[in-house]
């Protein structure tokens, strides 16, 4: 056997390649995407950790130019877009904050989504207090019929499925505001 | 053993670590019992069937532990409440106790279904058993005691001993808030003191005066 019959890894891997057909541009778009967009979210993940401070956001955007910064930058704001959520206020808090920090008009963007945020969480708020005294007065029921009463007691709600489901009700209900709320917020970090 | 009415105390005599238990029979609805510290399932070191003494001597009394429909730990170290977990599983007894301790328990395989907080607590068959639950922290950030206001009875778990008191060298313990706790239990009207543990002395202390004494001396030193 002569040497041309030899043929190196790298070779016989060059042509496998040069064997498959070009990718198209939609091919392309979603290799970048996938390659770009899980830095994006481990950023916003980062964020909501606190191992990243507020202050810091549009340094590391930055850091990804052109196309890959623009991928990047979609996948930082819908993960924290889907952190605002009333039944985590403090996530959802930190989340708006790092929205505004990244838009041009940090303070306009504030103010345009402080009233809606405070509203839907005021609302949350107030239908999961009333949610929880329903449900702990149904088990200070159930546990005067076996006999036991008193201000010294307060059922573990922790597993409590009626309970768990009428939350679950809830959040659903609050969906529909949120989504106003995230679409404002898309609309002036990325322009629609 | 009985010591009035339906207050039955079981005072641990092993070799090993286990503690005093107690139970009010047939105060819940369908006669059901409250048991107080159903302690260790097995002693750690000599392996003596704590639960299954308990068992026994309930019985003795013509008393059914499976009968137990709820189970109040004064906290939540192992040698209190780990039976609990069991007669949880297997009675269906519902376990309460102070929020704080939970983890201790958890890591037993019980859950809490009931959290106790300071307040008072009433039993009903029929007749009212009107008990307070005092939150007394020191040896456990979750320790409560139980007063039994019409039969001056108190339940001290290890917030009180004979002549001495639950360490506060475990995880949460606090010397100060077992001193202030202590000093709150000194001043109810208490005439039956059962503690927590028959450290060289049976642990149950009889008597206002014996009490009184008791709490004096602890209250001197501590």
């Amino acid at each position: 056997m002569g040497d041309e019959g030899i043929k190196s890894a790298l070779e016989i891997a060059m042509e496998r390649i040069s064997g498959l057909p070009e990718l198209t541009p939609e091919e392309i778009a979603e290799q970048k995407e996938k390659e770009f967009r899980p830095l994006g979210e481990a950023l916003a993940s980062k964020y909501m950790q606190g191992v990243i401070a507020e202050t810091e956001i549009p340094a590391e955007i930055a850091r990804h130019a052109g196309e890959p910064g623009e991928i990047v930058r979609r996948a930082f704001v819908a993960f924290l877009c889907r952190s605002v959520r009333p039944d985590d206020p403090g996530a959802a808090v930190r989340a708006l904050n790092g929205l505004c920090r990244l838009a041009g008009d940090a303070e306009g963007l504030r103010e345009k989504t402080t009233t809606a945020w405070s509203r839907i969480l005021d609302d949350f708020q107030k239908r999961k207090d009333k949610i929880l005294l329903e449900c702990e007065a149904t088990e200070m029921e159930k546990l005067g019929s076996l006999g036991i009463s008193g201000s010294a007691l307060r059922p573990n709600m922790a597993d409590n499925e009626s309970l768990k489901n009428e939350l679950d009700a809830l959040r659903r209900s609050c969906e529909p505001e949120l989504e106003k709320l995230r679409a404002v917020l898309l609309e002036s970090l990325l322009g629609g | 053993m009985k010591i009035f009415d339906n207050f039955y105390i079981y005072l641990w005599q092993g070799r090993d670590n286990n503690c005093n238990a107690c139970l009010l029979a047939g105060v819940l609805k369908g006669g059901r019992h409250l048991l107080v510290d159903p302690g260790h399932v097995r002693t750690p070191s000599y392996r003596e069937p704590g639960l299954e003494k308990l068992a026994r001597e309930i019985g003795r009394d013509g008393l059914d532990y499976s009968s137990v429909g709820l189970v109040i730990v004064t906290h939540g170290h192992p040698d209190h409440c780990e039976a609990a977990a069991v007669l949880q599983r297997e009675t269906g007894a519902l376990v309460a106790m102070h929020r704080a301790d939970e983890e201790m328990f958890q890591m037993l395989g019980g859950r809490a279904d009931i959290y106790l907080q300071e307040g008072t607590l009433e039993l009903a068959n029929g007749s009212k058993t009107g008990l307070e639950i005092f939150h007394s922290p020191g040896h456990s950030p979750g320790h409560v005691t139980i007063y039994w206001p019409s039969r001056k009875a108190l339940i001290a778990g290890d917030c009180i001993f004979y002549r001495s008191t639950g360490r506060t060298d475990l995880p949460g313990g606090s010397h100060q808030a077992l001193r202030d706790s202590i000093e709150r239990m000194s001043r109810l009207d208490v005439e039956c003191l059962l503690c927590g543990h028959p450290y060289g002395h049976p642990g149950f202390i009889r008597g206002r005066e014996e009490v009184r004494e008791n709490f004096e001396l602890i209250l001197s030193y501590l």
